[in-house]
């Protein structure tokens, strides 16, 4: 079993950099100013429901979603809408944005009563308040959490994702460590939701304190297990975590809901938690910040809207950051600006040095396969980034370049410094384009 | 060296002979097996244009000529074609409808290069506007202007674009086809192909408010409507916050143009192409 296991391991071990595992969550006091884009998921904007000057309260609904796939958006401090206007977006769009002033009095709105046993309430209750609170994929997807609470087919295992595979960043382990009761509710919640028989909760093997604690924790209530992952990355990726938690393979372009499974993010768990046991929308989250240029390295309760130069005058700057990452160092998304709010799906904020940074120094393609070994899905990088560059995209689709996961190991660990994941990146962008206008016409 | 000699005799000889069988047997053949519709592609493939760019979805004219054979093409799928050779087309595949087709051009919707537009973060990684637009769209202010990085220029397959020092592609209309590989690799919908004939047009793409046009850019256009008001054949309309010109309308007058307080507003002169700042 053990030798099998090390057999089929996939991905590749790397430096896990996770200095801030032992930092408790701070709370972080939200600036006089919040920025709220109506992006803040995937799928369609949300529409404003607020207008210029409307006073509103924390946890009062700022837009509405739209449409089948998207998620509401509400205010985290109790103040006056200043303006609603484009605003640069984490993305780099600027995306319509409900500009709050807080008035620093934290005045809360008339929340939903919560609940003390999830059981008591319906599943279609429970997705109906999940996708009232905005809920989305907090590990950094950002899509949809309601959504996933409506599976096309019978779902009977729910993974919920404490694998943190990312270096840096331990917001997830601290979740884990100090919002035990959140989680252990939530996994009741979504066991019950979905009529799910199993319930197996993630947790990489180099965060033995966690999976002692949920291992113990699961002996008294029974309702979820504990899988302990291999610590590589990049265990944490749905299409990764499927196959190694339940042995069920995932077929190219489908989701884990195809094999009766869906994954859920441990820091969402702990918001439906909220949600449910108290009313509270997704109004705050859990991050990381770490990087060179930073003072203080912490883990944080973030107000969503913050922006993120807000976030790093409170742990302090010991330079001024070269690069700023919203996210981990290998998926994390560089944002150009700190005028940036923390949006749903921040689970981390980098602020990074000359001397952290990479730059790429392409030479040949020496053809030693590293990529192609070290990729978790098995593709093949090189093929696929050759394609890409030369603008072959309809060979690159044959060779699958639209199940990448982008997970960046191939350019981690290729000895000719090629920036494959970009090459990779744009290539199953222009693939997906391609699609989209041949389905539009 | 006279068995040099009956060396080189046979050897000619032989291949000469092997050559010939075969050149005859693959004639025969050729006629034996030839049918109206291998003719008719050769036929069709000739009268394409032969640039072999691709701009059509096929692999070449080859291919598309294939595809018209089989009826699972029409002459105008050729976007390069002119209007008489796509007539030719048509009367050689027996259809009747007579096909009217501008010359179209490309034109780049952008003037912001970089001595006049803000740049945010300096970008670093692939140098193809595709990659860079993926890295939080790149470094440029302006979320929706040109990237410069060039993509149009390596993409075209005439050789009609060029870069300017200062960023920004110059397209040559004199060689461009209006295939619209560039509009369509362009990520940012910078490049848009339209009738040479369309004298004027905004060389902008932004739907932002003036005032962040304004904080990245100095000739966006900013959405005063300045160009609506003054034009005498109200063929400026606003889509939002950006003006947009039509062509059936416009008589290339050129009020707006010297009206546009930003110079968004651009037309193309016979004698000295696009009137620009660069």
């Amino acid at each position: 079993m053990r030798l099998t296991r090390w057999w089929s391991r996939k991905g590749a071990k790397i430096a896990h950099a996770k200095e801030t595992s032992n930092l408790a969550f701070e709370p972080l006091a939200p600036p006089a100013l919040l920025y709220f884009p109506v992006q803040q998921h995937q799928g369609a904007p949300a529409v404003p429901v607020v207008k210029k000057g409307d006073e509103v309260r924390v946890g009062q609904l700022l837009a509405r979603a739209d449409g089948p796939v998207s998620a509401n958006v509400h205010s985290s401090v109790s103040g006056k809408v200043k303006r609603i206007e484009p605003v640069l977006h984490p993305w780099g769009i600027w995306s319509t944005t409900i500009v709050v002033e807080n008035d620093g009095e934290n005045r809360m709105a008339e929340l939903p009563p919560g609940v003390k046993d999830p059981t008591e309430l319906s599943p279609e209750e429970i997705q109906r308040r999940v996708e009232e609170a905005g809920i989305v994929g907090m590990g950094g997807a950002m899509f949809p959490a309601a959504v996933k609470l409506k599976p096309k087919a019978r779902v009977d295992t729910v993974i919920v994702n404490g694998a943190e595979c990312e270096p840096v960043l331990t917001c997830d382990h601290r979740t884990m460590l100090e919002r035990t009761d959140a989680l252990l509710y939530g996994m009741k919640a979504l066991r019950h939701a979905l009529g799910a028989e199993r319930v197996v909760l993630a947790i990489e093997e180099n965060k033995p304190d966690a999976i002692r604690l949920y291992r113990e924790l699961s002996k008294v209530y029974g309702y979820f297990e504990v899988y302990s992952l291999p610590a590589r990355y990049p265990y944490g990726a749905e299409r990764v975590l499927v196959p190694e938690v339940t042995g069920r393979a995932l077929s190219p372009g489908k989701y884990p809901d195809s094999v009766g499974v869906v994954v859920h993010n441990v820091a969402t768990v702990a918001a439906i938690a909220d949600t449910l046991r108290e009313g509270l929308p997704l109004i705050r989250r859990p991050l990381t910040v770490a990087g060179g240029a930073v003072k203080r390295p912490a883990n944080m309760v973030v107000p969503v809207g913050t922006p993120i130069a807000h976030v790093l005058e409170a742990v302090g700057l010991k330079e001024r950051p070269r690069e700023l990452v919203m996210g981990g160092p290998m998926m994390g998304i560089t944002v150009a600006s700190d005028e940036v709010p923390v949006i749903k799906g921040t689970s981390g904020i980098l602020a990074r040095t000359e001397a952290e940074l990479h730059h790429f120094r392409e030479s040949a393609c020496l053809r030693c396969g590293r990529c192609v070994d070290t990729c978790p899905v098995g593709l093949m990088p090189t093929q696929l980034a050759r394609l890409s560059a030369r603008g072959r995209f309809d060979e690159a689709d044959r060779l699958g370049v639209t199940e990448c996961i982008e997970c960046g190991l191939c350019s981690y660990r290729c000895p000719a410094d090629l920036p494959l994941t970009q090459l990779i990146r744009m290539g199953k962008r222009e693939v997906l384009k391609k699609a989209r206008v041949k389905r539009g016409a | 060296m006279g068995a040099t000699v009956s060396t080189i005799v046979t050897a000619t000889a032989t291949m000469g002979a092997v050559g010939a069988f075969f050149a005859i047997a693959l004639v025969a053949l050729a006629k034996r097996t030839a049918s109206a519709e291998d003719e008719q592609i050769e036929l069709l493939t000739n009268l394409l244009p032969g640039n072999n760019c691709g701009a059509c979805g096929m692999a070449g004219c080859a291919a598309l000529a294939q595809a018209l054979a089989k009826g699972e093409a029409v002459p105008q799928s050729c976007p390069v074609a002119s209007e008489s050779q796509i007539q030719k087309l048509a009367e050689a595949l027996g259809l009747t409808e007579t096909v009217h087709r501008e010359r179209r051009v490309a034109r780049v919707r952008c003037g912001g290069h970089r001595a006049i537009s803000q740049w945010r973060a300096d970008y670093e990684g692939v140098l193809d506007c595709r990659a860079a637009d993926l890295v939080g769209k790149g470094g440029k202010g302006c979320v929706f202007g040109c990237l410069g990085l060039g993509t149009c220029s390596r993409v075209c397959p005439y050789g009609a674009i060029t870069m300017s020092p200062t960023g920004l592609p110059v397209v040559n209309e004199a060689l461009c086809t209006g295939c619209g590989l560039c509009e369509a690799a362009c990520p940012r919908g910078v490049i848009a192909v339209m009738d040479a004939s369309q004298e004027v047009f905004v060389r902008c793409v932004s739907t932002a408010p003036g005032k962040q046009v304004r904080s990245v850019c100095e000739v966006g256009c900013i959405g005063c409507g300045i160009c609506v008001r003054v034009c005498p054949e109200n063929a400026v309309e606003m889509l939002g916050h950006l003006a947009c010109v039509d062509p059936n309308r416009c008589t290339a007058c050129g009020i707006c143009v010297e009206k546009c307080p930003t110079d968004a507003m651009q037309i193309i002169l016979e004698d000295a192409g696009v009137l620009t700042a660069v």
